[in-house]
């Protein structure tokens, strides 16, 4: 891939000139220690901030929904896992697709800024992952934007280098104590920072059951049961709007392997209800399998 | 002075773990933070990284802790168990950072009048071996806070590191406790302690909470937060930040008050029994929290709520951190009148 | 959920989905009588339960 650079600034010191766009989502660098952070900029003279890189990882989408009460145009680049945030959010009617102009990036893949820096911070001695791609990235089956106004760089190969389900199927061939086990574990790690939720493109609600004290649907305690309520609660109401972003693995402090929740689901949805992928297309009143009903859906769980 | 080989350290950590409960930095998964040595493998010993993923705060100030218990029958409330924990406890490898963390917390949960009593059985119960930090890591700024990487604050003993040895010096009572039991594996040695290659990031934090008072109605403060999530890992991994809420765990009849961390960053933080919410917005609590830890705490407690130890810097999900604020804040002019 | 709940190591048989309308009492007997069932003969869960915050 070139240097996609020089077109984001051309792009968005364009749009913000010829009044286009009110302001433009993109990424810049941090001038205190180089880090790659996502970036709004207003004025076309700050076009020059703007660039494009391997640590340009973050996912913009979600951060349209502070402006979903605005009136404002908005001109933002997304890669493959963002176009599908734009989607995400346009079908649960959160955005609207009129007020965006969106310059789609193919993505090579990405590196996890946060991931280079733990390496660099010695915790793993000399194996810094400084190379490698992105653990989400690895796991990528659309690099390639889904919806856009305009795209730029060369098509990308899908990464999938796993089976997508892969990780899952470990799970489910395990014995039902075992799972027990496997997941008292991981949610035991959990420090309820809800960064996973935060980061979330389908999590958009504007009051969310975990912040509501009255009454308080799921205890604040880091016991394993209220952590384990968190997280059971959340890949529900995501099922079937999960993007397969994987930002909410990317953004755990803990590193708990969130998507294995996010995944079962879309595994079995796609078995119960045919084969589906969450915010691959923008149609008209189009839903997700779970926001739908129709009556020759399986019931096998009511009686 | 006393030392040992660093080939022996799974020694004396044993020898330390026989006795009481010894923190030591360990690696779990793709995190570290600091476990009892007792319960982990000793390939996940962790003593060559610099700071732990999850700060040692914990070890003091739990982040999910019983308070007591109720059961309450007919017109009849009995209330039991205080589960406050006295047992002694060692951090074995702290860094001044983590030291001065709990200098700032001593403020808050024991210096200002009233004594929490869980942190103080906790906190005295609790010994600190501290260490040298020879090679700050490249987000460690603890110098620009008035850290020195390599002092002995807050320390009982501190370690002194060479290439093979650890040095050994204790600085207080509990320090001399604890050499007497390691006295065996000690053996007297001249050690040349290196100096600290010191922080390679800089912040300039002079001035600072004098030019915060006059910039609370800044705009620069809708710019940082425009990507902030109002997430809580910046507020949970930072060692100084001691926000708690007391709930309660309710089965029917009997049930429990606990206190857990809470983080200024969630909208219920805020939030009044009125329903009312002062800070209703991302950029008023992204504000206050900055404020509070650059302005205010420095007011209160005439030190900053920060001891640079970089760990926001790793951690936040849209890489914003306490360097590019307090950068950023130094950038702008505030108009005089 | 069901399947969600199973993944994660939960028996399937605690968790219930039933319709009943409301002229159905003698079922909603019935089917409440078969979850007591099914759940004393599971026992207690004391999955994800820690024991430090037994009351």
């Amino acid at each position: 891939m070139g240097d996609l650079t020089p077109e984001v600034q051309r792009i968005a010191g364009n749009l913000l000139s010829q009044g286009q766009v009110d302001l433009v989502l993109g990424w810049a660098k941090a001038p205190s220690n180089g880090q790659s952070v996502p970036a709004c900029i207003r004025q076309a003279e700050q076009a020059g901030r703007l660039i494009f890189d391997q640590y340009c990882i973050h996912n913009l989408a979600t951060g349209l929904l502070d402006h979903r009460d605005s009136s404002e145009r908005i001109g933002i680049f997304v890669k493959g896992c963002d176009s599908r945030g734009i989607v995400r959010l346009a079908e649960d009617g959160q955005f609207p697709r009129e007020r965006l102009y969106i310059v789609g990036i193919c993505c090579p893949g990405m590196k996890d800024q946060a991931a280079c820096d733990r390496a660099a911070s010695g915790l793993f001695g000399e194996t810094a992952g400084d190379s490698e791609l992105a653990g989400k990235c690895r796991q990528c089956a659309h690099p390639n934007p889904v919806i856009y106004d305009e795209l730029l760089g060369d098509q990308q190969p899908p990464f999938l280098n796993d089976v997508r389900f892969s990780d899952v199927q470990r799970i489910e061939a395990m014995g039902i104590g075992e799972r027990g086990e496997f997941f008292s574990q991981i949610f035991s790690k959990c420090i309820r920072c809800y960064a996973c939720r935060n980061i979330c493109v389908a999590c958009n609600c504007r009051q969310c059951i975990f912040d509501e004290t009255r009454p308080q649907w799921v205890g604040r305690s880091t016991s394993a049961a209220d952590n384990m309520m968190y997280h059971a609660f959340r890949a529900m109401h995501v099922a079937g709007r999960c993007v397969e972003c994987g930002e909410c693995e990317r953004v755990c402090p803990a590193g708990l392997p969130l998507m294995l929740l996010n995944r079962k689901l879309i595994k079995d949805i796609d078995q119960l209800f045919g084969p589906y992928e969450a915010g691959l297309s923008l149609e008209e009143g189009a839903r997700p399998p779970l926001s739908s009903y129709r009556v020759e859906d399986p019931d096998p769980f009511v009686r | 002075m006393k030392s040992f080989a660093k080939s022996a350290i799974t020694v004396v950590l044993d020898r330390l773990a026989e006795q009481t409960r010894t923190y030591v930095p360990m690696r779990d998964g793709v995190t570290s933070n600091f476990s009892p040595w007792s319960e982990r493998r000793a390939s996940d010993l962790a003593l060559n990284s610099l700071n732990t993923t999850f700060s040692p705060k914990g070890i003091v100030f739990p982040q999910t802790e019983r308070l007591y218990d109720f059961a309450v029958d007919g017109q009849r409330a009995d209330i039991s168990g205080t589960h406050a924990e006295t047992g002694e406890n060692i951090l074995f490898g702290a860094r001044a950072c983590d030291r001065k963390a709990f200098a700032a917390l001593d403020q808050v949960f024991l210096r200002r009048g009233y004594v929490d009593t869980n942190y103080k059985a906790r906190r005295d119960g609790l010994t600190v071996i501290g260490r040298d930090c020879l090679q700050p890591g490249p987000f460690c700024f603890c110098d620009s806070m008035g850290v020195d990487p390599m002092g002995a604050d807050g320390a009982d003993v501190l370690l002194h590191e060479t290439t093979e040895e650890f040095g050994w010096e204790p600085l207080t009572e509990k320090g001399q406790a604890l050499t007497l039991r390691l006295n065996d594996l000690l053996t007297e040695k001249e050690l040349i302690r290196p100096e600290s290659a010191g922080c390679r990031l800089e912040v300039n934090v002079a001035g600072l909470p004098e030019k915060l008072r006059g910039m609370f109605d800044s705009p620069v403060w809708d710019e940082l937060s425009t990507f902030c999530m109002n997430c809580g890992v910046c507020t949970y991994i930072c060692p100084v930040c001691h926000c708690f809420d007391i709930q309660v765990m309710n089965n029917g009849s009997s049930g429990c008050r606990f206190r857990c961390w809470d983080s200024c960053m969630y909208p219920e933080y805020n939030l009044m029994a009125g329903g009312h919410n002062p800070r209703e917005g991302k950029r008023d609590r992204f504000r206050n929290r900055f404020l509070h830890k650059l302005e205010f705490f420095q007011e209160r407690y005439g030190s900053f709520g920060c001891s640079g130890c970089g760990r926001c810097l790793v951690t936040c999900p849209h890489s914003l951190n306490m360097v590019l604020v307090i950068n950023r804040l130094g950038e702008v002019k505030v108009d005089a009148s | 959920m069901k399947n969600l709940l199973e993944y994660m190591g939960f028996e399937r048989e605690r968790y219930h989905t039933v319709w009943i309308s409301g002229s159905e009492g003698e079922k909603f007997a019935a089917e409440m009588t078969g979850v007591v069932e099914d759940a004393l003969r599971l026992g207690p869960c004391r999955k994800m339960r820690d024991e430090t915050w037994a009351i």
